[in-house]
């Protein structure tokens, strides 16, 4: 991993110096075009896993600006609200979403605000306002959604599964750049997209695209993978594991 | 999950302790204590259901042993039990549905916890305070009533010499189903009283019998729950079985030095101060009133 680490930083170096020389020696006055690479492709989780960080490099041409998503699998999700009835806090309201990804992260080079349009940031899913969740709502609770969305977010943000705000955009040169997704230990599992968008004075200009897969493994990751997918036959197997260490308990104590 | 496995083996091993020390099953405490550790309500009754299988197969190999077991009482328990499960897991579904599960769970077990809890302190109490006035009363059996007697589809029991309708230990079974898929406790400290007035069952066939029904409705539940829910979690019940065995045999070496009934205080002031808490939890308005949840 670190080894891997320094030969891309390596290979920036060579490449920014490439570059540099490409520059200067003037036959060339395109900068280079816009790409993205990972450091991984994928990420293990196993049950010691602690959170860890994906670093992602990239070139962009002069006078551009980068934001990166990194978004995981959606699934749905219901938000419930307590209120008091008499003495007690209860669930009293709910609101169905039917598309929230279980991971987001984003980086931009410049402010949110000044690289593109509200609009264009929302089509290309760019910033935590952008991110629409496909509430289930009837007409006239407009109002309402506006809060279980920002308590979506929020509770999400407490998990560490969503950012508090924009990661940074690390500038090795004018055209070379990094980004480190810091992520934690209870990153869902899945097909991870990662999204880069180039955009100059505002219009976008190109974007590239990178799968990330996030997979448990080892004892725990099947016993889930078991249970999610097979939940009759680990039902079975779990009795069959309960009679044994039962009938192994007994045994135990009779001994004595 | 997040929680670390020596929390939840110690958790397994109070349990165990209190358990070998009253002779009672102890799920009734577990599922509160992983509610307070932060395992989701619907898991920790999930996996219970799957933890009672253990430790009744355990308990019922040594009545088994001893020929205490009425088989035939205990299968038609089951069929009750059956019943009782596939309705209770339909409720659990139903009330999951519309967020109220939680708090079903919640106030299921402050009435639980509340009436035993107080039932036994005031009994401990008055042990130690009136040691001399033992209860003499005579107690009434019910089995005797009228009502009980003239219920169809009589069969005989040998092993228990009765003679009754297979609605009374069927409705008893249900009764049982019902609280092993809502609840998760195998809820043999109800069973056991209701089999002896109730039915009229011998005392020395009663803990066996209700153990061997428990296993094979608790198997049941966590097939459903499994199947249905997904709120087993086998590691969970694992750690929680290995930490009841290692605690039971701490707790019947400790029965022979305690004092019976001033253990039986402090049990009943533990199921109480359990109560309470989540009493509390209902109570205290929640830092974030709302909450998150895949649906």
């Amino acid at each position: 991993m670190m080894y891997f680490i320094r030969y891309l930083s390596f290979l920036c170096f060579v490449a920014a110096l490439v570059s540099f020389f490409n520059q200067s020696s003037g036959f060339a006055q395109d900068t280079p075009e816009f790409s993205l690479d990972l450091s991984l492709d994928h990420v293990d989780i196993t049950t010691s896993f602690n959170g860890s960080q994906i670093i992602l490099y990239g070139s962009k041409p002069n006078n551009s600006d980068v934001a990166i998503t990194l978004v995981g699998p959606s699934r749905a999700m219901v938000v419930r609200k307590k209120d008091q009835v008499g003495p007690f806090w209860i669930n009293v309201d709910s609101l169905h979403f039917y598309n929230v990804p279980t991971y987001y992260d984003f980086a931009t080079s410049i402010p949110e605000s000044v690289i593109s349009s509200s609009e264009t940031l929302a089509s290309l899913k760019v910033g935590l306002n952008s991110l629409d969740f496909s509430p289930s709502y009837t007409p006239g609770e407009e109002q309402n959604v506006s809060y279980f969305e920002e308590a979506l977010v929020r509770n999400k943000q407490v998990e560490q599964l969503f950012p508090l705000q924009a990661e940074t955009i690390e500038y090795i040169n004018d055209n070379f750049f990094k980004v480190v997704f810091f992520i934690p230990p209870q990153l869902p599992t899945g097909p991870y997209l990662i999204e880069g968008f180039l955009f100059r004075d505002g219009e976008l200009i190109s974007r590239k695209s990178q799968k990330l897969i996030v997979a448990q493994t080892g004892l725990n990751a099947r016993l889930s993978d078991f249970a999610n997918n097979y939940g009759f036959l680990y039902g079975i197997f779990s009795i069959f594991v309960a009679l044994i260490s039962g009938w192994a308990a007994y045994q135990a104590g009779m001994r004595k | 999950m997040a929680i670390q496995a020596e929390v939840i083996l110690a958790l397994g091993i109070f349990v165990g302790v209190i358990s070998g020390l009253f002779g009672v099953g102890g799920g009734f405490l577990i599922t509160p204590f992983l509610i307070f550790l932060g395992v989701p309500p619907v898991v920790a009754v999930g996996t219970q259901a799957n933890q009672i299988i253990a430790s009744s197969l355990t308990g019922v190999l040594s009545h088994w042993k001893n020929g205490n077991v009425d088989f035939r009482m205990g299968t038609v328990m089951l069929i009750g039990g059956i019943f009782g499960t596939t309705i209770g897991i339909g409720v659990f579904r139903i009330l999951e549905h519309f967020g109220q599960i939680d708090l079903t769970i919640s106030i299921l077990y402050i009435l639980l916890l509340g009436s035993i809890g107080s039932l036994m302190l005031v009994e401990s109490l008055k042990a130690v305070f009136f040691p001399s006035k033992t209860d003499t009363k005579k107690k009434k059996y019910l089995y005797q009533h009228p009502m009980f007697r003239n219920l169809p589809w009589k069969i005989r029991f040998p092993r228990s010499r009765l003679y009754i309708s297979v609605l009374l230990p069927g409705g008893i079974g249900f009764v049982g189903g019902l609280l092993v898929s809502v609840m998760g406790i195998g809820g043999g400290f109800l069973l056991v009283p209701a089999m002896i007035y109730f039915l009229g069952m011998p005392i020395l066939m009663v803990a066996g019998t209700s153990l061997y029904q428990i296993i094979f409705t608790s198997a049941f539940a966590t097939i459903m729950h499994a199947t249905f829910n997904q709120t087993v979690d086998l590691l969970l019940a694992l750690i929680l079985i290995a930490g009841g065995v290692i605690g039971i045999q701490v707790g019947m070496v400790l029965a022979r030095k305690i004092q019976g009934t001033q253990a039986r205080a402090i049990l009943a002031l533990i199921i109480l101060a359990v109560a309470f808490k989540l009493i509390g939890d209902l109570l205290i308005e929640p830092l974030e009133h709302y909450t998150t949840g895949l649906s």
